[in-house]
């Protein structure tokens, strides 16, 4: 049986969803009991964790016994096309950017720069003149943010 | 007297120019499809650090405010609605345009929206001060009931099924649990990691979610574009005939928007929804809803203008978000040191009267901005996305790292951020998440307050005719939905 993409994004959440709660349920094995008042540390987390697995169970059966030629007809399709590499390349930009600027590699200015051309650029589909801009704009923004957050806004930057 | 003053007060330069700046950028971003008010305000949380806490607050309101009504723009002249709550704006806004009436209206949603916000501006004043003091009569088991209310109606009501509103609350609460407990000083669910000992930082999680998760969406949907309706030789200014003949519509609806943003956690799209619905069922022509009405536009512009200035209320007053969007500006006060809840009114009484004549202030700048810039703002939002997306990445950045000098928060909104995404295009809403995460530490605070007045019972919850109230309202709004999908599947069967 092929299963439809609703049905694998609610398994994949309602699976995620019990491993969180599983995880919740490890870590506050830890926590002592309370000394000074009747809830403690614990009680809520757990409760909590209890509750995603009662819930992502009961998303996980609703979907595994649903009709399921209702569920495939109810199936919207977008009327244009969708970018999921180009996603996926600007989350990893956007990754790589914040690493830069973590470890020290590049610093605020010339990260930026770096990064919003390098983004415009895979964004802008090969259209020369949205790349051109791109960088005007980098510039501007990595050099201009930079003077001003630190100096306008007294904002201490990566 | 109070009010007088505050508006003394609103109409001194710095504050008006601080709600113009909110209402003008508030209109120009929610005019633009992708991005919204929710993604403006926290983006701009960061940037009002340094700002007096009054003017800080006033300039999130007036983006707040202006960008409900923004988002009419795009749904009229490109059936994109440039916010959420301006998608039944879409139904006949925009065949009204295509009919070659773009200019009747536009100006039929900027009346609506000022009118209604006028309205909701009138109830804010005459019920904020009595609700919260009837508030100051609630003991923990009362918040503690409330909050739960609350979750069950954000959950059950927003978009999508009630199960994953749930979830989605819960998962929100479970974003709010890291961290080093107060009360006893315990560390839990850091996994080892001392970054996490600080817990996950509300800016952070509110960029993510509203921000990373729309930048995301942006990126996937980038080949989504529609050509926009040009208002040239087109009149802006409403006709007072029209509006007499809307009159009714329009009180309906603005009354309804703002009893919606009255209830805890539901946003502007709820109370469009049901006004809109409401319109049709009590109109004379209700077949027209759909191919261009004007009752159709007045009704759903009227309400999520309404709605704006109704879920003030329940912030003020008691220190829990009527939308979504109120999250931020809860969060933003509370970074701010402006705790609010039933005592500001006696710790910081001209601040609330502040917000208070502000929301108004806010919408007659609102009216007057839409009314002469609306023109150059259909001109200008057909912004490529290729130019937005990157800046704002690097604008989100700059906020989280802002917060207390740490990569780890700009590490979270990326996290969030595609947290949000997953749970948005799976048709998980996301009001109930971050109203979930928002309010849990009220939550349990109130919990562990309630139990150590009464030794660890949790009778009172349902001794206490308020919590017991709140308590059957939940358990009503919980188990109806549920009710109602079984019978209709054993009807089916």
């Amino acid at each position: 049986m092929k299963l439809s993409y609703q049905h694998i994004q609610d398994y994949v959440i309602g699976a995620s969803t019990i491993v969180l709660a599983g995880l919740i349920l490890w870590a506050v094995r830890e926590i002592p009991p309370p000394f000074f008042d009747p809830l403690g540390s614990a009680a809520v987390p757990k409760t909590v964790a209890f509750i995603l697995i009662l819930l992502a169970a009961r998303l996980t059966a609703r979907r595994y016994f649903e009709n399921k030629a209702e569920a495939e007809k109810a199936v919207h399709q977008e009327p244009y096309n969708l970018e999921p590499w180009l996603t996926t390349a600007v989350v990893v930009f956007s990754i790589l950017y914040t690493l830069a600027l973590g470890t020290g590699l590049l610093g605020f200015r010339w990260g930026t720069v770096v990064y919003v051309f390098l983004t415009g650029v895979v964004l802008a589909k090969k259209d020369r003149k949205v790349m051109g801009f791109s960088l005007g704009l980098a510039l501007v923004i990595g050099i201009g943010g930079d003077y001003l957050f630190t100096n306008f806004f007294f904002i201490d930057l990566p | 007297m109070e009010l007088l003053q505050a508006f003394q007060y609103l109409l001194s330069p710095t504050p008006l120019m601080w709600l113009t700046v909110g209402v003008a950028s508030g209109i120009f971003v929610g005019a633009i499809p992708g991005l919204g008010g929710g993604m403006l305000m926290a983006l701009t949380v960061p940037l009002t650090f340094s700002m007096d806490s009054t003017h800080a607050v006033l300039l999130l309101m007036g983006m707040h405010v202006g960008s409900v009504t923004g988002g009419l723009i795009s749904a009229t002249l490109f059936k994109m609605p440039g916010t959420p709550s301006a998608m039944m704006t879409t139904f006949d806004g925009y065949p009204m345009a295509q009919s070659g009436k773009p200019g009747l209206a536009l100006s039929l949603g900027i009346g609506a929206s000022f009118l209604g916000g006028l309205v909701s501006a009138g109830f804010l004043i005459i019920l904020a001060p009595p609700l919260a003091k009837l508030a100051l009569k609630f003991g923990p088991w009362e918040y503690f009931a409330m909050v739960l209310m609350a979750l069950v109606l954000i959950s059950s009501i927003s978009q999508g099924t009630m199960l994953k509103g749930l979830l989605s609350a819960m998962l929100g609460i479970t974003a709010a649990l890291p961290g080093l407990n107060a009360s006893d000083g315990q560390l839990r669910l850091t996994f080892g990691f001392d970054s996490m000992t600080d817990g996950f930082n509300l800016l952070p999680v509110l960029l993510g979610i509203f921000v990373m998760s729309q930048l995301i969406k942006d990126t996937v949907e980038l080949n989504k574009t529609a050509s926009i309706i040009s208002l040239k030789n087109t009149q802006l200014f409403p006709k007072l005939s029209t509006w007499k003949k809307q009159s009714l519509n329009l009180m309906r609806s603005s009354i309804v928007g703002t009893w919606i943003g009255i209830l805890p956690g539901i946003g502007a799209s709820i109370s469009s929804m049901v006004s809109y619905g409401m319109a049709k069922a009590f109109s004379k022509t209700p077949e027209k809803f759909g191919t261009g009405h004007k009752e159709g536009v007045v009704a759903s512009e009227a309400a999520n203008n309404a709605n704006a200035g109704g879920a003030l209320i329940p912030l003020i007053t008691l220190g829990i978000p009527g939308a979504p969007v109120d999250a931020i500006l809860l969060g933003a006060m509370i970074m701010h040191r402006i705790q609010p809840g039933p005592l500001l009114f006696q710790t910081n009484g001209d601040l609330v009267w502040a917000l208070m004549g502000g929301y108004l202030v806010a919408n007659i700048l609102m009216f007057l901005v839409m009314l002469f810039s609306t023109r150059l703002v259909a001109r200008i939002i057909n912004i490529n996305r290729a130019y937005m997306i990157p800046i704002i990445f690097v604008f989100c950045l700059i906020g989280a790292f802002a917060l207390s000098n740490r990569i780890f928060d700009v590490w979270l909104v990326i996290v969030f951020g595609i947290v949000g995404f997953v749970l948005d295009k799976a048709k998980f809403p996301l009001g109930p998440f971050v109203i979930g995460y928002v309010l849990t530490g009220f939550l349990e605070e109130n919990l562990r307050s309630g139990l150590q007045a009464s030794d660890g019972s949790y009778f009172p919850l349902l001794t206490r005719p308020l919590s017991l109230i709140f308590v059957l309202v939940a358990v009503f709004f919980l188990v109806f939905p549920f009710y109602t999908e079984w019978r209709r599947n054993r009807k089916k069967d």
